[in-house]
């Protein structure tokens, strides 16, 4: 371009104005137009090149940094995690109990469907669960989206593809998943297809599922054990089918926390298929179910009486005949008829004699004893079924006396394995949880320390000498208390339906965990000579899961070989300070 | 005609660069692409752990264990008499006190 000689803008200017014909312009006046355009060349210049300069940077910046929809380093960390709807739950050792699972279901859309009539009719062959007529309406409905089947199997997918019929499309959703069925229905509950929380932990804690995917927070990790949990269902089924029993419940609990490693309710179902399971299945009776559970409240008149002094272990109450009170009649069912101190009254169940030391202890006491151990309020668990317990609402002397033997008073087993927790481990109540608890809990003293260790000597004697002996557990000093009650119904009681109960912990010397078993409506056996009673069918139960949780959740068993027995029983009769009376019982 | 090194250098600089930035820009790209199909078969690979993970629950139920235990294996629970700590196993020989 340099072959033209190029001529400087001040040589055009000159030709202009010589071209203009203007030679009669001074050279003073030639140069004003020419310091004009001079000027405007420079601002038209600079404004060019500022707006290269503009578009050049940019251009910079978007191929450096690309434009604003560009994603942060963040988001792209996100991008990268798999996001579900709910977060999984696990038990305590993180073993996997629900999970959401990616599924295909299958929708229409009917603007696309070409022959409603002929598509309906093989969807509904290949499609088992679907309606012929449902499907006709849905394919010439309004609208363009209408679900047929939620959570199709692979098999079927195939199948439905294989017809290729226009219109009918799949959509990626996510299904709910128990991979161990319904060995956990009554505590997680379960979700429905639009992943929400039907019942249990998964509806009393839906947002916090879904907050926790969102966030990838990590799963929920329950107080479950899942080898626990399995050992306590497959007591309980063995034992419903030995004494058809209606139902049943057991539950696992640490003392010192309150997290509920187990707690099983039967019949229950597969959370998979809750439609078509029944309302009796669904039922939860360890949480929801309030029962009189009989003897086993005379655990807590003992525990009250000791601890507001009403009584010292050696006091001694008439039991020689059966008690009258007003219209009612108070007898025995395992009759001694002579006078019984505290040891005897607990282990030979006498109803005569916790009738009057919990009329010693008065009704006022009473309940305010009963109320702060947690028994007269449903309790605070993390399911969306728990059970208000029945109580007196007019707290009379034939009230106390009957709820000092565990009759007038309806509670659930979760309420009764918690006091128990509280009486044996040194007094302080903690509400059960189902949720891993890290770190020392928090709870409220109920009893003393002094109450709790002669309540542990108390149940000890239970299972060595009295109605418990079946829970015996070579190695480990179980201790725990029988109750065996007749069905309430409207107006009374039901004969020969009963409900029985063992509430237990171990090992006594230093208790760890407490168990229970309830059985609803067990009968008698050949085995056990016709009798019903707790210490024939729930006591051994009881018996049996210990003996299987306890090498499980490593506690140590002291056997006899190691001299430690003796010396440790020594300390449990040494207990309560009253070691020669015990002893000597 | 004589060039001017200067004007090879306002016209040459602004060509590399272009070029150096087109190609760059290109290498960005193609990155993306690769970064983006990384992040989903990341995720179509934790999908499938996901799965798994189930799975091996599902295969690792307790019952079902239990039951292929007593078909398959000589093994039985554990009793209270299998389960020892330290402070109860004899001391060797030479190591007392």
């Amino acid at each position: 371009m340099n072959e033209i000689p190029v001529r400087s803008w001040r040589d055009a200017a000159d030709d202009m104005i010589h071209e203009s014909g203007e030679e009669k312009l001074t050279a003073r006046n030639a140069r004003r137009p020419l310091e004009l355009a001079r000027t405007r060349l420079i601002v038209a210049g600079t404004i060019f090149a500022l707006c290269f300069v503009v578009l050049g940077s940019r251009l910079v910046q978007l191929s450096v940094f690309g434009d604003e929809t560009h994603v942060t380093q963040n988001a792209h960390e996100e991008r990268a995690l798999l996001t579900l709807k709910r977060a999984d739950i696990t038990d305590r050792n993180g073993i996997l109990l629900a999970t959401n699972l990616p599924s295909q279901s299958l929708y229409v859309d009917p603007s696309r469907v070409l022959d409603a009539g002929e598509a309906a009719r093989k969807i509904a062959a290949v499609l088992p669960e679907t309606n012929h007529d449902e499907i006709f309406r849905k394919s010439r409905a309004k609208g363009h989206f209408h679900w047929i089947q939620r959570h199709l199997t692979p098999k079927q997918i195939y199948a439905v593809n294989r017809l290729g019929l226009p219109g009918f499309d799949f959509q990626r959703e996510e299904q709910r998943v128990y991979p161990h069925g319904g060995m956990f229905v009554h505590t997680l509950g379960f979700a429905g297809v639009d992943n929400n929380g039907l019942a249990g932990l998964e509806a009393a804690r839906n947002d916090q599922l879904k907050t926790l995917a969102k966030n990838h927070a990590g799963p929920l990790v329950t107080s479950l054990d899942s080898r626990v949990q399995h050992i306590v269902k497959a007591e309980l089924t063995a034992a419903m089918e030995e004494f058809d029993a209606k139902g049943a419940a057991g539950i696992v609990i640490d003392v010192h926390t309150g997290e509920v490693l187990a707690l099983s309710s039967l019949p229950d179902f597969n959370p998979h298929e809750f439609k078509s399971s029944n309302s009796g299945a669904r039922f939860n009776r360890a949480t929801l179910g309030v029962y009189e559970l009989g003897s086993t409240f005379k655990a807590f008149t003992t525990a009250m009486a000791l601890e507001y002094g009403v009584v010292d272990l050696r006091d001694r109450y008439d039991a020689t005949k059966p008690l009258k009170v007003a219209r009612f009649t108070i007898r025995d069912n395992h009759p001694q008829n002579r006078w019984l101190d505290i040891p005897e009254i607990f282990v030979h169940s006498s109803n005569i004699g916790a009738a009057q030391m919990a009329r010693d202890v008065g009704a006022e006491r009473q309940r305010a004893f009963l109320e702060r151990l947690g028994l007269l309020a449903p309790l605070t668990f993390e399911l969306s079924e728990n059970g208000r317990p029945l109580a007196p609402r007019q707290w009379r002397e034939i009230n106390t006396m009957t709820i000092g033997f565990g009759h007038g008073i309806a509670v659930t087993p979760l309420h009764l394995i918690t006091g128990f927790a509280t009486m044996v481990n040194g007094g302080i109540h903690r509400p059960p949880t189902l949720l891993k608890r890290i770190g020392e809990v928090p709870g409220t003293r109920v009893m003393a320390e002094e109450t709790s260790h002669a309540m542990r000597a108390l149940m000890r004697m239970v299972v060595r000498d009295g109605t418990g002996k079946k829970a015996e557990v070579e190695g480990y000093l179980v201790g725990g208390k029988t109750g065996t009650a007749e069905k309430a119904i409207a107006g009374g009681y039901k004969k020969n339906a009963l409900i029985t109960t063992f509430v237990g912990a171990f090992p006594m010397d230093s208790p760890r965990y407490a168990v229970l078993a309830m059985l609803d409506e067990p009968r008698g056996t050949k085995a056990t000579h016709d009798h019903a009673g707790a210490g024939w069918n729930a006591t051994p139960v009881v018996g049996r899961i210990i003996s299987k949780i306890a090498p499980t959740l490593g506690v140590m068993a002291i056997l006899p070989s190691n001299e430690n027995e003796e010396s440790t029983e020594h300390l449990l009769v040494r207990a309560d300070g009253r070691g020669r009376h015990i002893a000597s019982f | 005609m004589t060039v001017r090194p200067a004007l090879i250098l306002w016209i040459g600089l602004p060509a590399i660069v272009t070029i150096a930035l087109l190609m760059v820009s290109y290498e960005v790209q193609t990155l993306e692409n690769e970064l983006e199909r990384l992040e989903r078969h990341t995720i179509t690979q934790q999908e499938k752990i996901h799965v798994l993970n189930a799975e091996w629950s599902h295969l690792n139920r307790p019952e079902r264990l239990a039951r292929l235990a007593s078909k398959y294996l000589d093994l039985a629970p554990m009793t209270p008499r299998q389960l020892r700590t330290y402070t109860y196993e004899p001391v060797p020989l030479g190591y007392e006190k």
